[in-house]
């Protein structure tokens, strides 16, 4: 095994310790932790046996393993990066609701 | 009972004149949403006898005009109008346009610069930008509409009640329209005046609206 094999390892365990931790504290529903469980155990099986990513990528008509990876990667990211930009307008309308609510009840007070 | 919702950035030295021709054309209740301007708007507002709210953060138009029409509503507005504080605007056109709505039993009338007496409009905005946005705009609200991201319009109690601007910046431009068509409001084109003397929303501001409406569809 390879130092970056062992390295990448402790970090999926880590990683899958938090998400299992955030699943525990109800941060995070059953169906993302499913969704993470998976996406780890997949980039761990492609870590500890490149072979089987370059068989993977070859069937769906890709040429080498590292390439499907970082294909699935991008779109994991733009996809996650998506979602954030979701969640922060949805934070701004929340911001309004309050600023109009406290613009309201200073006008009542006048 | 007619109410005009100014939504004032930054406008300390044109919103005391903005607001004295509202008086003059015989409107009462001028409701100035100050957006959490840096400079002396608020004060200079409050001086000039309009009633006053004030967004503690800068929260965009949209929100300013949210916020104005529910203040409205809560103190028995029939009529709303919508105005700006640049002074791009002619009070005169309100009443015109009040009369419109009143004669063809109309929900909201909203202000169009290429039916009037618009001057001055920059010619890559009237050539280029304005006949985008009015492309984009058609397509996101399904009115065609000869004019696109006019602030100027009047709704009526019940538009205004069964309108609720969500989005905070200018986007508001095209949901309105929007909220229009959804809800079967009777509306019309009215001719107004617009004196430019900024340029206002550019290419960057067009990209910032599509973006806020992408996003939008995503935000329940």
């Amino acid at each position: 095994m390879i130092l970056f094999q062992i390295f990448f390892s402790l970090f999926v365990i880590f990683v899958l310790g938090k998400t299992i931790g955030r699943w525990r504290n109800k941060e995070i529903g059953a169906g993302w932790l499913i969704f993470w469980i998976i996406f780890w155990l997949l980039a761990e099986s492609a870590v500890l046996s490149p072979r089987l990513a370059d068989l993977a990528a070859y069937s769906v008509g890709i040429g080498r393993g590292a390439d499907l990876i970082i294909y699935i990667s991008l779109a994991v990211l733009f996809f996650l990066f998506f979602r954030l930009l979701v969640k922060q307008e949805r934070m701004n309308r929340d911001i309004t609701k309050l600023t109009r609510k406290i613009s309201l009840m200073e006008s009542d007070k006048k | 009972m007619v109410f005009i919702v100014v939504p004032a950035y930054n406008e300390a030295k044109k919103i005391g004149r903005v607001i004295r021709d509202l008086f003059q054309h015989g409107y009462e209740n001028v409701v100035i949403v100050d957006d959490g301007s840096s400079d002396d708007t608020y004060v200079e507002a409050k001086k000039s006898g309009a009633s006053v709210l004030r967004h503690e953060v800068n929260r965009g138009q949209g929100a300013a005009l949210q916020t104005g029409n529910e203040f409205a509503l809560a103190r028995g507005a029939r009529l709303i109008a919508h105005f700006d504080a640049d002074e791009q605007m002619n009070a005169g056109d309100i009443g015109g346009a009040i009369e419109k709505m009143r004669q063809e039993n109309l929900d909201v009338v909203l202000g169009s610069r290429f039916l009037g007496r618009a001057t001055g409009i920059p010619w890559t905005k009237k050539f280029f930008i304005l006949p985008l946005a009015r492309f984009f705009n058609n397509i996101f609200s399904g009115l065609k509409l000869t004019d696109a991201h006019n602030g100027f319009r009047i709704l009526s109690r019940r538009a205004a009640e069964q309108i609720i601007i969500a989005q905070d910046g200018m986007a508001h431009n095209s949901e309105i329209p929007a909220q229009i068509k959804k809800y079967n409001l009777r509306y019309a084109e009215h001719p107004v005046g617009f004196a430019y003397d900024e340029y206002g929303q550019g290419m960057d501001g067009g990209m910032k609206i599509l973006r806020d409406l992408l996003f939008g569809r995503f935000i329940k």
